[in-house]
């Protein structure tokens, strides 16, 4: 093993500009530069790379320019720091990181490393996936999504940001600093290991981070042996551009051998990772090669629809209506574009003929029943996703939860709760659906099985806040005041801006029959962030400031507030009445208490 | 023909003494048979995998039949690696040499890419035999077409043919290590090191065919859609 040796850190191999400082002086600045260079080094450790997003969320830039503007800037302020930690304050040259005149040599290195970083992930991958099947499922895919909707050239500059950025900060400075401080180059891998996976963590989350060990561990070895940055920035550069670009490449391979071009097939890759303007500018570069394609217009209205640009939709869907008039599935699109921007007639008479052209096709009968339940046709509604269920020979459970809260909006709570019911069952991960079923069982006032319902969803998704919600409606109903106001609590915590919640906890807090459960402040409070909330809209949400001002003894107030509420509620005589009642208590000074909750 | 080369001692004494003979004859002349030893090499190769390999008439997945390249063109892609196969040797003799001399180097090596030639010319002897095995194993008893989708399918052909493949795994095994210890003779270090830079050889390969199958579909794409 003579001459098979680590080479010695590169600022080890540098002489100083200037003559070197004796021990006393030596030592105290390494101990400096080394923990300045950790604060460079691992901005989103240290809060900084969040305070760039912050400030480019600040100026107005949405989601995806914010990561890009943050990832380049942070390593354009970073790599100047260290350059200028090293040439002014330790007195080196900028070779001492590692930054040596770059050769072909270390291109073919920097491959090769590339090459192992994606062999030994794979083999992590795979041994961690088969261990824990559960916990490695789906890894970060909010952020993989985001990584999908760059576009390219922007995707590049952050992968050369973060191969030039990270590599010459975490391993250029900090682990040749660390390992010249402690003089143990063991301790220098696991340090920056732990700090290079670490500084991950806050955008990626722990267990994207963790399979980042191998590819971080064998680059530190990397620059430990050839103590040259070159071969670790070629390999950094490619790792973190080769997601995107492989799928790119096998949409390019596919579009050769292929019938759909390119620009279509990266109208689709651009969709399905929800990019729709960049869909959407795609299948217009795909209509260029095509034009007048039915398909490419279908798709482009898509995204258009997607991105809310209804008339343009509409247009696309016209044209390709023209071009292939007997279509149920353009039909039935521009049904929904017409929906969505409000012409309801004609969203059903397009869903009409859509039905006429292919009467066994059950989704289009689920697709009008939409649109019917939508417009206060409940009946008819019923009745289409009826026809829909029979079609099928496995009726999906969104036709169950479809016809579910068609029921409901009909008032046939039993029918509704026996087909959400069903949808539960048919896809135990619908939400929504377990929300209308408890609110189902509560309507009928079947209070304990509201809350079954209500639980199953909080075991599935504890953080929903509109479950507690349900939950303490029906506890509140039982006459479980604690179990109820814990689970208001519970849903103002988790989403401070649902104004259902906030009512709802300040209902409780100014209304309780129990005086140890009051609190008309709080409640004053809460009302008036619902009523800020729904803009001042909602007469519910008056009705309870008026009670909470009631409950602190302030009735000019809550008359003047009652009498709002009663302005801004409908004809609804019973709930006019309820009203009335609460205003004239108000009248005689006397706050408001929920006897009969329910 | 100078008959002395063809019963010259060191075709045999390269597979029991690799590291003394490539010595020996690095020392005397490193260019000596090198070319002519790879040609053959490539084309006993190519003969090989064109016997070994049957193809089926179409894969399985699951349940669906995936036609694959017809039997007569099959024929001709045949015939077409068994031409092509000696030439690709060379050229394949002086890319990888000067890899091995470079990745070599990295290591502590001192060979030169003649020297790396020769250790990569004399150590395919041994895979030659090593094709010559496959060869008449292929015409006695033809291992089947690997059948994709279908692992037990897969699993039966391998447990059936296990003395066949158990003598090509340990054949391969053996190419190995005599090319290991060439490389390392001619580069004055051990065979593990050898292997470290033949690691680095692969993965500058590989490298190279990501970024290739990157960039290629991409430039293709561009260029003429």
């Amino acid at each position: 093993m003579d001459d098979f040796r680590v080479i010695e850190p590169a600022s080890a191999q540098e002489p100083p500009l200037q003559a070197p400082m004796d021990s006393r002086t030596l030592r105290p600045s390494i101990y400096f530069v080394t923990i300045l260079g950790l604060l460079i080094a691992f901005p989103t450790l240290f809060f900084t790379g969040r305070l760039a997003s912050s400030l480019a969320a600040f100026a107005g830039l949405s989601v995806v320019p914010t990561w890009v503007v943050a990832s380049i800037a942070s390593t354009a302020i970073q790599i100047p720091l260290i350059f200028g930690i090293v040439v002014f304050i330790e007195r080196r040259r900028i070779a001492s990181l590692g930054l040596v005149r770059p050769t072909l040599s270390d291109l073919g290195l920097g491959l090769a490393l590339f090459a192992a970083c994606g062999f030994f992930s794979t083999i992590c991958v795979v041994i961690l996936r088969l261990v824990f099947p559960r916990v490695l499922a789906q890894i970060a895919p909010d952020q993989m999504k985001l990584m999908m909707r760059l576009p390219v050239p922007a995707m590049i500059a952050i992968a050369l940001a973060a191969g030039f950025g990270e590599e010459i900060a975490e391993r250029g400075f900090v682990f040749d600093r660390i390992r010249s401080t402690t003089g143990n180059a063991g301790f220098a891998v696991t340090a920056v290991l732990a700090l290079a996976v670490g500084a991950h963590i806050s955008f990626w989350g722990w267990r994207y981070s963790i399979l980042l060990i191998p590819t971080e561990l064998l680059l530190t070895l990397f620059y430990l042996w050839r103590g040259n940055l070159w071969p670790n920035i070629v390999a950094h550069s490619l790792i973190d551009s080769s997601p995107m670009l492989i799928q790119l490449a096998m949409i390019a391979t596919v579009s050769l051998f292929g019938a759909r071009s390119f620009p279509a097939l990266l109208g689709d890759f651009r969709y399905r990772y929800g990019d729709y303007p960049g869909a959407a500018a795609q299948y217009t570069r795909a209509l260029k090669l095509a034009p007048g394609d039915a398909g490419l217009l279908s798709n482009r209205a898509g995204a258009e629809v997607m991105n809310h640009d209804y008339p343009a939709a509409i247009a696309d869907l016209d044209a390709a209506i023209h071009a292939d008039p007997d279509s149920p599935n353009l039909l039935i699109q521009r049904a929904m574009a017409f929906f969505y921007s409000g012409y309801y007639a004609q969203a059903k008479a397009d869903a009409s003929q859509a039905i006429a052209a292919a009467p066994a096709l059950a989704t289009l009968y689920q697709q009008r029943a939409k649109i019917e339940k939508w417009i206060g046709q409940p009946g008819e509604s019923i009745a289409d996703l009826d026809q829909a269920i029979k079609l099928s020979k496995s009726p999906a459970a969104d036709m169950y939860a479809d016809r579910g809260q068609a029921y409901q909006s009909k008032g046939d709570y039993a029918s509704a709760a026996r087909d959400l019911k069903t949808a539960v069952k048919l896809n135990p991960r619908d939400t929504e659906s377990m929300l209308a079923l408890a609110s189902a069982f509560q309507e009928q006032k079947d209070y304990a099985h509201a809350v079954t319902a209500s639980t199953r969803l909080l075991e599935r998704d504890s953080a929903n806040a509109d479950a507690h919600v349900s939950r303490a409606d029906a506890y509140w109903s039982l006459g479980q005041y604690q179990a109820a106001l814990d689970d208001y609590r519970a849903a103002v915590r988790l989403d401070p801006k649902n104004a259902v919640a906030a009512n709802g906890l300040s209902w409780f807090l100014c209304t309780c029959p129990a005086a140890t459960m009051r609190d008309g402040k709080r409640a004053l409070v809460l009302a008036s962030r619902a009523c800020e909330l729904s803009q001042w809209g909602q007469f519910g949400y008056v009705d309870t400031l008026a009670a909470a001002y009631a409950e602190l003894g302030n009735f000019p107030e809550a008359v003047a507030w009652q009498q709002h509420a009663i302005d801004l509620a409908g004809p609804d005589s019973a709930l006019k009445t309820q009203l009335q009642q609460r205003l004239e208590l108000y009248r005689k000074r006397l706050p408001y208490r929920e006897d009969h909750p329910d | 023909m100078d008959f002395a080369k063809l019963t010259d001692i060191n075709y045999a004494r390269i597979l029991i003494r690799p590291r003394t003979t490539i010595r020996a004859i690095v020392d005397r002349d490193p260019r000596d048979r090198v070319i002519v030893l790879v040609v053959i090499s490539g084309f006993v190769s190519a003969l090989a995998l064109a016997v070994q390999s049957r193809s089926p008439a179409a894969f399985m997945i699951g349940t669906r039949t995936i036609p694959v390249i017809a039997a007569t063109t099959m024929r001709k892609i045949r015939i077409a690696q068994i031409v092509a196969a000696p030439v690709l040797a060379v050229v394949f003799l002086y890319i990888n040499g000067a890899l091995l001399r470079w990745a070599g180097g990295l290591l502590g090596g001192a060979a030169k890419s003649v020297e790396v030639r020769a250790a990569l010319g004399w150590s395919s002897i041994p895979s030659m035999l090593s094709a010559l095995f496959m060869l008449v194993a292929g015409l006695i008893d033809p291992v089947p077409a690997f059948v994709a989708g279908d692992p037990h399918r897969a699993i039966a052909m391998l447990a059936s043919h296990w003395p066949h493949l158990a003598v090509i795994e340990a054949l391969t095994v053996y190419v190995l290590v005599i090319t290991l210890k060439c490389i390392g003779e001619v580069h004055g270090f051990s065979a593990w090191r050898a292997l470290g830079a033949l690691a680095i050889e692969i993965g500058v390969w590989a490298g190279c065919a990501i970024v290739l199958a990157i960039t290629v579909p991409l430039v293709a794409v561009f260029l003429f859609r």
